[in-house]
């Protein structure tokens, strides 16, 4: 286990190394900033309030676009388990949201709802198929001997979804809970480099590309990296906590 | 009440199961079902219950209609749900019970140290017994039981056999089984 952590390390210092060498070798920190000095722009745009607020504000809205998308696909995915006319009725707006480009829904959305709702609008319209079609899967594979059991023995409504459906259900949502968060935090951010609402982290990489400060650029690429990662940890946490027990 | 069974037919992928099968199950009059492997018994079962739909024919309930009638099953493979013990399982399909209660009458059939094991890891006549108290304490009208002593050793069959005849409790009880003591008193309907 240690010796496993400790390689891992080495495998990301030898990686570390190899960009720090190629930086020094184009000499140009417009075409490519080090590991140094993209931890150096980190640390400067760490002590100003701004870098602060856009964190929080994608943060927030993107957590919230997750949670909507996720609530509403739960609740979809039930009713069209239970509904076939509303399975039919929401199979087509489900293939249209999954297979259209995310920049075509930013520019829609900016005309509809204008930039500060953005990233909220497009995590949920990301974030929502995935989980509807995973958690109707899961629905789908319930074990139907156990199913006539249950509806034959007239148990609870909430023992039901407990004990049959949910066991049947988490491992498709764990694994679309985890995907998806990745997919929220880039797709979020990505809809904010085109949207550039204020106070956001999308915005710090537009005005990077713009100044062509590629160190800032890495600077902020690696803090919506480790937001998304904390935010997947965070997700999968509270998940197994309430209902994947 | 009567369950009505009115000149039955099902097949399998053009295999007949069951032909014109008519008969009558009343309360009081337990039936126990026989006959070879493969010849219907579960599928009949399955009917009366409603899990399946006969090709022809047709179930009739005197007194109340299909969708009231409670029915307790021990099927003829395990349905118990896994990750609970027995307590637990027993508890899902009586609700109204008493964990207490549910302790006694488990260990009736089963020994008290496995009463709060997770069910996957009891031994295969375990759970069936597990099912068997299951099905004598949910509240129901019609007790039906698939092969119900499958897997049992004779002592413990001896056993399950007096549980079963002790807490039939007037209800309406049909089963199928190989062992013609399963139910003192039991109308026979033999397939064929």
């Amino acid at each position: 286990m240690k010796s496993t952590a400790i390689r891992k390390l080495l495998i990301i210092a030898v990686w570390l190394l190899l960009w720090q060498a190629a930086s020094i070798i184009i000499d140009n920190n417009i075409l490519l900033a080090g590991p140094y000095e993209a931890l150096l722009a980190l640390f400067r745009l760490a002590s100003t309030p701004d870098f602060w607020m856009s964190v929080l504000m994608t943060v927030l809205k993107i957590t919230s676009g997750f949670l909507i998308g996720l609530i509403l696909g739960i609740l979809s995915a039930c009713m069209s388990y239970r509904f076939r006319l509303f399975k039919e009725i929401i199979t087509p707006p489900v293939s249209v949201i999954k297979s259209i480009p995310v920049a075509s829904f930013v520019i829609l959305v900016i005309i509809w709802a204008g930039a500060p709702s953005l990233s909220i609008v497009i995590s949920a319209l990301v974030v929502f198929p995935m989980i509807y079609l995973n958690f109707l899967a899961g629905l789908e594979s319930t074990d139907i001997k156990l199913i006539e059991t249950g509806r034959l023995f007239r148990m609870r409504f909430t023992d039901k979804a407990r004990y049959i459906y949910l066991p049947s259900a988490a491992p498709h949502l764990r694994s679309a809970v985890s995907i998806s968060c990745g997919m929220a935090f880039k797709s979020g951010i990505a809809a904010e480099v085109i949207g550039r609402p204020l106070q956001s982290l999308g915005a710090g990489i537009y005005l990077s590309k713009i100044s062509l400060a590629t160190d800032d650029l890495f600077a902020w690429t690696f803090c919506a990296v480790l937001l998304s990662f904390l935010f997947e940890k965070a997700m999968s946490y509270v998940l197994r906590r309430l209902i994947l027990r | 009440m009567k369950i009505i069974l009115k000149s039955i037919c099902k097949s399998y992928a053009g295999k007949e199961v069951i032909r014109d099968l008519s008969f009558t199950f009343e309360e009081g009059k337990p039936v126990v079902i026989e006959g070879e492997s493969g010849i219907g018994k579960t599928t009949l079962l399955k009917i009366l219950m409603g899990l399946e739909k006969p090709d022809s024919g047709e179930v009739l309930f005197d007194e109340v209609q299909q969708e009231k009638v409670r029915f307790a099953p021990v099927f003829q493979e395990t349905r118990l749900i896994e990750s609970l013990d027995a307590v637990s399982n027993v508890k899902l399909a009586a609700h109204s019970v008493s964990e207490e209660r549910i302790e006694e009458e488990l260990k009736a059939l089963i020994p008290e140290d496995e009463l709060h094991k997770k069910v996957c890891d009891l031994s295969g006549g375990t759970r069936r017994r597990v099912e068997i108290v299951r099905a004598v304490m949910s509240p129901s009208d019609v007790l039906i039981m698939d092969e119900p002593l499958t897997g049992l050793d004779d002592k413990t069959e001896d056993k399950v056999i007096a549980y079963i005849n002790n807490n039939i409790n007037g209800r309406l009880f049909i089963a199928s089984s190989h062992n013609k003591r399963l139910c003192a008193g039991a109308h026979s309907l033999v397939l064929q």
